[in-house]
């Protein structure tokens, strides 16, 4: 389980109201049999504490959905956090389970098992005197002790499905149940289509005031209705299973949303797409800077319009040209072929692998170079002219030397001139010496930082120190709040 | 292997749906027509009571001199709540104020029967068979009165009143 998803697992349990589970138990027990009293008809009772279970669960969800609106939104992703659900629903740990998938022809999604070893709810139960009711004597396809729990978890699963707008839902069915004599716990969930859902929702004829169609057209109607704010727009882009993987493995996230990208909007697979590059190294590394000033100027063509003033392209231009020159000198190499080496890293498995092998082969000052370039093509683009340019921005200070005529008439003005350019010359001369000394330590500083974020990106991955610590004391905070709190 | 009871009474569960549950069984019950309500939550409470009772007591029974203790210790243990009490020892009456109440939080305009009905029949019968196993003289046996205040009815604070007697 990831940090964020065991961060919301323990806010979840934090902000739940807890009893002894044995408590729970007992109560889930005396409901089920307060209802079978009233009704006298086990299958029935199966049907009603089903849906006793479901409302509860959607008056809790209607009231605390902002923690739910972080999960996916696509079945088999939200299936991912079954576990997390599970621990949000009921407030204890799932403990070990299997997870079997079964794969039917013609159907968009598996039917999944799950085959849960410790089920919370008839744990214990035959033991006591109390325990009057007799599973046994359910039909096999009414389900098991687990019904109200079960619609607890499966209104929990639609209502995410239903938040995120998506066209599916899940029934889940109680295939064993330890109260009816099996080993196990195990839920069917059938992934189906919400048009489908709906036949396939028991028959509801017995049961007076639960209407499962009219509680599934409610949730259909509040799907439209749902107002969306710009943090649940933010949440649908950044789920917890997109979070996670950022987390967990930033470049593999990166590289699956760039093969996205490529397939959705080229119509290609990325290794196809790189494929046209084979030979042509040297131009991806172009395209890179191009398209890299390109994307900046999508944010409202703030480039484009600052280059518009010519004194501003014109400064830019010179800052560029400086950057260009000096940035080997500021840089320390290693930095650079460590990028170099994320480079090669990202493009293994997207790219061909004789593109792979070429590329290792540049210098990493080299695809520098080549990116520099492509990033000056863009800037050309936008608006810096940089034929006009002078050799630098010194230069450009100077004025224009005097012509033949203005030297055979020596006047006080042209005398200032020259004064002047010689100033600036010495200036330039200055400013080049401070480079040259300041160099040194900002390559130190550099290093330094980029050292001990490796370090730091290291560690935390490779022992997860880190991340145990975190959850130690963030384990330790939640239990000082429940101290309190009791 | 499933668990035990004797697990589950070590273990902390989150109370929030099957919370909720019991007014929704209160709604089922009252469309179904059924006029005692009040005494099948109690009865819920005294059956959970018969079995809670056989995996978890206090270690004494109840006395003139431990209520405050062994009452508190069982409502923080088992419903994870700090409770205030008042005993009237004249009129023999015992009020527990349960401002966290496990079994109510939200006011129901359509509900009438608190659900920490289940309490006053969980109270008296927990009572019983932990003063039965630490027999004593000069015990406080606790009967159900009423729920007197609850916040599923609109009340800020739940308030169980039990009369109590020494034996």
């Amino acid at each position: 389980m990831g940090l964020l998803s065991w961060l919301i697992k323990k806010i979840g349990k934090s902000l739940g109201r807890n009893t002894k589970a044995l408590f729970y138990t007992l109560l889930y027990r005396e409901i089920f049999k307060e209802i079978y009293d009233i009704k006298k008809d086990l299958d029935k009772t199966v049907k009603i504490m089903r849906f006793i279970g479901g409302e509860a669960s959607l008056e809790s969800l209607k009231r605390q959905a902002s923690i739910l609106k972080f999960l996916p939104g696509e079945p088999d992703r939200v299936l991912k956090y079954f576990e997390l659900i599970w621990t949000i629903v009921f407030g204890m740990e799932l403990g070990e389970y299997e997870y079997e998938e079964v794969v039917e022809e013609g159907y968009p999604y598996p039917i999944i098992r799950v085959k849960i070893e410790k089920c919370p709810v008839c744990g214990g139960y035959g033991m006591d005197p109390e325990d009057t009711i007799d599973f046994n004597k359910l039909k096999a396809s009414s389900g098991g002790m687990a019904c109200g729990f079960i619609g607890m978890i499966e209104k929990v699963i639609n209502y995410l499905l239903m938040t995120k707008k998506n066209d599916f839902r899940m029934k889940i069915t109680e295939e064993k149940c330890y109260a009816k004599g099996d080993d196990i716990l195990q839920f069917k969930i059938d992934i189906i289509n919400i048009h489908d859902f709906k036949s396939k929702i028991p028959d509801t004829e017995d049961i007076s005031y639960y209407d499962a169609e009219d509680e599934d057209r409610e949730l259909m109607l509040e799907s439209n209705e749902i107002k969306e704010s710009i943090l649940d727009k933010l949440r649908d882009k950044l789920d917890l299973d997109k979070i996670e993987e950022l987390f967990d493995e930033p470049l593999n996230s990166i590289k699956e949303n760039l093969s996205n990208l490529i397939r959705d909007k080229m119509h290609m697979d990325p290794g196809d797409f790189f494929d046209y590059f084979t030979n042509y190294e040297s131009d991806i590394f172009r395209i890179i800077g191009y398209l890299g000033i390109h994307l900046l100027n999508e944010y409202g063509g703030l480039v484009e319009k600052y280059l518009s003033n010519k004194i501003f392209a014109k400064i830019s231009g010179y800052i560029f040209q400086q950057i260009k020159e000096t940035y080997k000198i500021f840089i320390p190499f290693d930095i650079i072929d460590d990028y170099h080496q994320l480079l090669l890293e990202f493009l293994r498995d997207l790219a061909p692998e004789e593109m792979v092998e070429k590329i290792k082969d540049f210098s990493p000052t080299d695809c520098t170079d080549l990116i520099l370039e492509g990033t000056q093509m863009a800037l050309e683009d936008l608006g810096i002219d940089f034929s006009e340019l002078k050799e630098n921005i010194w230069e450009e200070l100077k004025r224009q030397k005097p012509t033949k005529e203005e030297y055979e008439i020596p006047s006080i003005t042209s005398t200032k001139e020259e004064k002047g350019s010689v100033l600036i010359q010495i200036f330039q001369e200055i400013l080049l010496l401070i480079n040259a000394l300041l160099s040194l330590p900002v390559r130190i500083i550099l290093a330094r930082e980029h050292e001990s974020i490796k370090t730091t990106l290291k560690s935390t991955t490779s022992g997860g120190e880190v991340l145990e610590s975190i959850k130690l004391h963030a384990d330790r905070i939640v239990e000082f709040l429940e101290d309190i709190r009791s | 292997m499933n668990y035990t009871r004797s697990d589950l009474v070590l273990a902390d569960a989150a109370m929030n749906q099957m919370r909720n549950a019991i007014y929704h069984l209160i709604r089922f019950m009252k469309r179904e027509n059924i006029k005692d309500i009040n005494m099948r939550l109690q009865r819920i409470g005294k059956n959970i009571a018969s079995t809670y009772g056989r995996y978890w007591l206090p270690n004494s029974a109840l006395t003139k001199e431990n209520l405050v203790i062994i009452l508190k210790d069982i409502y923080s243990t088992i419903f994870k709540s700090k409770i205030n009490l008042e005993v009237d020892y004249e009129k023999k009456i015992l009020k527990i104020l349960d401002n966290k109440c496990s079994l109510c939080k939200y006011n129901y305009p359509d509900i009438d029967v608190p659900g920490c009905e289940v309490l006053q029949g969980f109270l008296p019968n927990f009572i019983d068979i932990l003063n039965k196993k630490y027999p004593t003289e000069k015990i406080i046996s606790v009967k159900r009165k009423e729920v007197s205040r609850s916040r599923a009815i609109g009340d800020s604070v739940c308030v169980q009143e039990f009369y109590i007697s020494e034996k």
